[in-house]
C-alpha cells in the first residue's frame, strides 16, 4: 500500500472506495500494522478535540455521578409509588414517612447562574432534571435549558457576576442553554449581556446558529429569529458568523448574519422533466391521518444513496440502501442544511392539507413532526407547483430546526450524529378528508449544505 | 458496594486504547463519543462481574464490542456491513489483539504528550487551519473562501501541516525513546 498513514485517513474520512478499503483492511491484518492503526486513530481523536477545546474523554465521575441520580429517582418514584398504593388499602388516616427528595439541583454542581427577577411563565431544564417552572432565586446549573414563551422574561446573574437579560418578544419564544462557564446558547429571542471582568477565565461567549460573539468588552445585546443580530453598547465584542470574516465590533456598532453564504446543492432525488407520479389515496391509520401511496414508483439508481425511507406516509416499492459514507460524511460536517422540495399537485387538493419535510432518527420521530403549513392560508389547488423548504442548523451533536414551525423547539432537536438515518417528505391531512385520491408530482427534492 | 476509585482509575487507564479502538472501527467522532460513554456506564453498572483473572482492558472490549454491535443494528436495520465497517476477519482479529495488548496504553498516553507538545509548536495560522477542518469540519471550498485560497492549494497545505505534525509525534517518541 502507497501511504498507510494517507490512506488510512482517507478511509475515516468516507473517501476510499471498496476496492482501496478492502486493501486498507488487508493491510491492517499485520499485529504491527494493526497496531499503527489504533496509534492514528487515537491521533486523530486528541488532534480533533484539542483543536475543539474538549476534554479529552467523557468523564468518568461525571457519569458515574448522573447515574446515581438517576437511581435515587427511580427509587423515590418507587417509594413514592408503593406508598401512595399503601395508604389507598390501609385507607385514609394513615400517615406513612415518605422519603423526602434532595433539591436536584443542588445535587449538580456547579451552580452557573441565579434567577434576580422573572416574569412571564418561564421554564428550565437540565439533563436528568425534570422540566419545572422557573421562579426567583432559581439556582440553575451547567447545561440548564430555559425556555420562555413569547412576552417573558428572566433577568440572570451568573457565577462570575455578568448580568443577563433574556426576553422573548411578543412574536419569538426564547431559548437559552448555559453551556459552561463561558458559553451560553442562544437559539432563539433576545440576550442583553452585562459581561464582568474576567481575568484568567476564557472570555464569555454568545454562540447562536448563525454566529459566535465573544466578549471583548461589556455590554451588548443579540437577537436570534432566523438571523443573529448584534448591537454592540459598551466596549468590544469579536463577531464570529459560521459564514464570513471574523471582525471585531466596537460600541454602538451592529452585525448580522444569516445562513445564506456559500452552499453545495445535492440534489437526492430528481425524477426529471414529467416526474414520477405518485397517486395516493388520503386515508387514516392507526397513527393518524396519513396518505398511503397505491401507485409505483422508479428511483434513479443513483439517488437511492440517501433517499428517504417513507415508512406509512409514502410507501415505497423499493427498501433503502445504506447512505452513501461521502454524503454522510458531508451532512455530518455542515454547518446548516437546507431541504428543499418541489411539489405539483395534479389534482385538486383537499383542505386542511400540510407537508413537511423533516430528518427522523427513527419511526418514532415522525410521530413527533409538526408540519410545514402553507403559508398565508394559501391552499394549493390542481395542478399547481410548490416549493417547500426547511432550514436546519447544527449546535453540536443537536440538530434543530430553524425555519418552518417553531424555533427553538425542543421537539425538533435530534442527536446530529444519527440524524441521516432517512429524510421524509410527508403529507399530513386532517380530518374530514378521508377516501380522497391524490395525485402528486415530486419533482425534485434536493439539499443544500451549508 | 464496589470500589468506585478503583473503577475510574481502571477505566482512565484503558480509555484512551478503547477510545481509539471504537473510532477505528466506526470512523466517526461522534458515535465513537457514544459508544465509548455508553461502554462506560454498562461497565460501571456490571463491575461486579468483572472477576480481576484477565485483563481489564480485555472484559471492557468485550462490552464494546456488543455495544457495537446494537450500534450497527440501529444503523442498518440489518440490512447488511456498511461499508466503512471493518469486515475482513483477519484485520478485525488483529485490531482486538493490539487493543489488548496492555503496553498499547503506556504507548498511547506518551504520544498523547508528544502531540500536545507538537501542537504548541504549530503557528497560530496553521492551528487556526486545523481547527477549521478538523474540529469544526468546515470543508475544503469553505475554507478556501475564507483564506482567498484555492481548493486544492488548501488541501495540499492540511495535507502537509498533518504530515507535519505525525513526523514531530514521531520525531518526539523517538527522542524520548533514546533519551530513556
Amino acid at each position: 500500500m502507497s501511504d498507510p498513514h494517507e490512506q488510512l485517513q482517507r478511509w475515516w474520512a468516507g473517501d476510499l472506495d471498496e476496492a482501496d478499503a478492502a486493501e486498507v483492511q488487508a493491510w491492517m491484518r499485520e499485529p504491527d500494522h494493526a497496531r499503527t492503526a489504533l496509534a492514528q486513530a487515537h491521533d486523530e481523536r486528541v488532534l480533533r478535540q484539542r483543536l475543539a477545546g474538549a476534554p479529552t474523554n467523557p468523564d468518568i465521575s461525571t457519569l458515574i455521578m448522573r447515574e446515581r441520580q438517576c437511581r435515587r429517582r427511580r427509587r423515590l418514584l418507587t417509594a413514592t409509588c408503593i406508598a401512595a398504593a399503601a395508604l389507598v388499602v390501609l385507607g385514609a388516616g394513615l400517615l406513612l414517612v415518605m422519603p423526602t427528595s434532595q433539591d436536584p439541583v443542588d445535587a449538580t454542581p456547579p451552580v452557573l447562574a441565579v434567577v434576580e427577577s422573572v416574569s412571564g411563565a418561564p421554564q428550565w431544564s437540565a439533563p436528568t432534571l425534570e422540566t419545572r417552572t422557573l421562579t426567583l432565586s432559581s439556582r440553575l446549573p451547567v447545561a440548564a435549558r430555559l425556555a420562555l414563551p413569547p412576552g417573558a422574561a428572566v433577568h440572570l446573574r451568573l457565577a462570575d457576576g455578568s448580568a443577563l437579560d433574556l426576553h422573548a418578544p411578543l412574536d419569538l419564544p426564547a431559548t437559552l442553554r448555559l453551556g459552561d462557564t463561558h458559553s451560553l446558547h442562544l437559539r432563539s429571542g433576545v440576550l442583553q449581556v452585562q459581561a464582568a471582568a474576567r481575568s484568567a477565565a476564557p472570555p464569555l461567549r454568545v454562540i447562536t446558529p448563525h454566529a459566535v460573539c465573544r466578549v471583548l468588552g461589556t455590554r451588548f445585546l443579540v437577537r436570534v429569529d432566523r438571523r443573529t443580530q448584534l448591537n454592540v453598547q459598551e466596549g468590544r465584542v469579536l463577531w464570529e458568523p459560521r459564514l464570513g470574516a471574523t471582525r471585531t465590533l466596537s460600541a454602538d456598532e451592529s452585525a448580522t448574519a444569516t445562513i445564506s453564504g456559500s452552499r453545495q446543492e445535492l440534489v437526492v432525488w430528481d425524477f426529471g422533466a414529467g416526474g414520477t407520479r405518485l397517486g395516493g389515496r388520503l386515508n387514516r391509520d392507526a397513527g393518524g391521518e396519513a396518505m398511503d401511496v397505491v401507485g409505483e414508483e422508479t428511483l434513479p439508481q443513483d439517488a437511492a444513496g440517501l433517499l428517504v425511507r417513507r415508512d406509512d406516509y409514502v410507501r415505497s416499492t423499493q427498501p433503502p440502501a445504506p447512505p452513501r459514507p461521502q454524503l454522510l460524511g458531508l451532512l455530518q460536517q455542515a454547518e446548516a442544511v437546507e431541504l428543499r422540495a418541489r411539489v405539483r399537485f395534479a389534482t385538486s387538493v383537499p383542505q386542511n392539507l400540510s407537508l413537511a419535510t423533516l430528518f427522523c432518527q427513527s419511526a418514532e420521530d415522525a410521530a413527533r413532526f409538526l408540519p410545514l403549513r402553507w403559508r398565508g392560508g394559501e391552499q394549493p389547488a390542481g395542478d399547481q407547483v410548490f416549493e417547500i423548504a426547511t432550514v436546519y442548523t447544527r449546535d453540536g451533536r443537536q440538530l434543530f430546526l430553524i425555519d418552518g414551525v417553531v424555533v427553538g423547539d425542543n421537539a425538533f432537536a435530534w442527536p446530529f450524529a444519527r440524524w441521516n438515518d432517512h429524510i421524509q417528505l410527508m403529507l399530513h391531512q386532517h380530518r374530514g378528508n378521508e377516501g380522497r385520491d391524490l395525485h402528486i408530482v415530486y419533482d425534485r427534492f434536493s439539499l443544500s449544505v451549508y | 458496594m464496589p470500589d468506585d476509585q478503583q473503577f475510574i482509575s481502571r477505566w482512565r487507564a484503558c480509555e484512551p486504547t478503547l477510545s481509539a479502538w471504537l473510532f477505528a472501527r466506526v470512523h466517526d467522532h461522534q458515535w465513537a463519543d457514544d459508544l465509548l460513554q455508553e461502554t462506560a456506564l454498562a461497565a460501571w453498572r456490571h463491575q461486579d462481574r468483572y472477576d480481576g483473572r484477565g485483563p481489564f482492558i480485555a472484559w471492557v472490549l468485550g462490552i464494546a464490542r456488543n455495544k457495537l454491535r446494537d450500534h450497527w443494528r440501529r444503523q442498518q436495520d440489518g440490512s447488511g456491513p456498511h461499508r466503512a465497517q471493518v469486515v475482513d476477519p483477519q484485520a478485525l482479529s488483529a485490531l482486538d489483539a493490539a487493543a489488548e495488548d496492555p503496553a498499547l496504553a503506556d504507548e498511547l498516553t506518551l504520544r498523547r504528550e508528544a502531540l500536545d507538545s507538537c501542537l504548541q509548536e504549530v503557528g497560530s495560522d496553521q492551528r487556526q487551519l486545523l481547527t477549521w477542518s478538523l474540529a469544526q469540519g468546515q470543508s475544503m471550498v469553505q475554507i478556501a473562501e475564507r483564506i482567498g485560497r484555492s481548493v486544492s492549494a488548501v488541501k495540499m497545505r492540511l495535507h502537509r501541516l498533518r504530515l507535519g505534525v505525525k513526523r514531530c509525534i514521531d520525531d518526539k517518541l523517538g527522542m524520548w525513546r533514546r533519551g530513556a
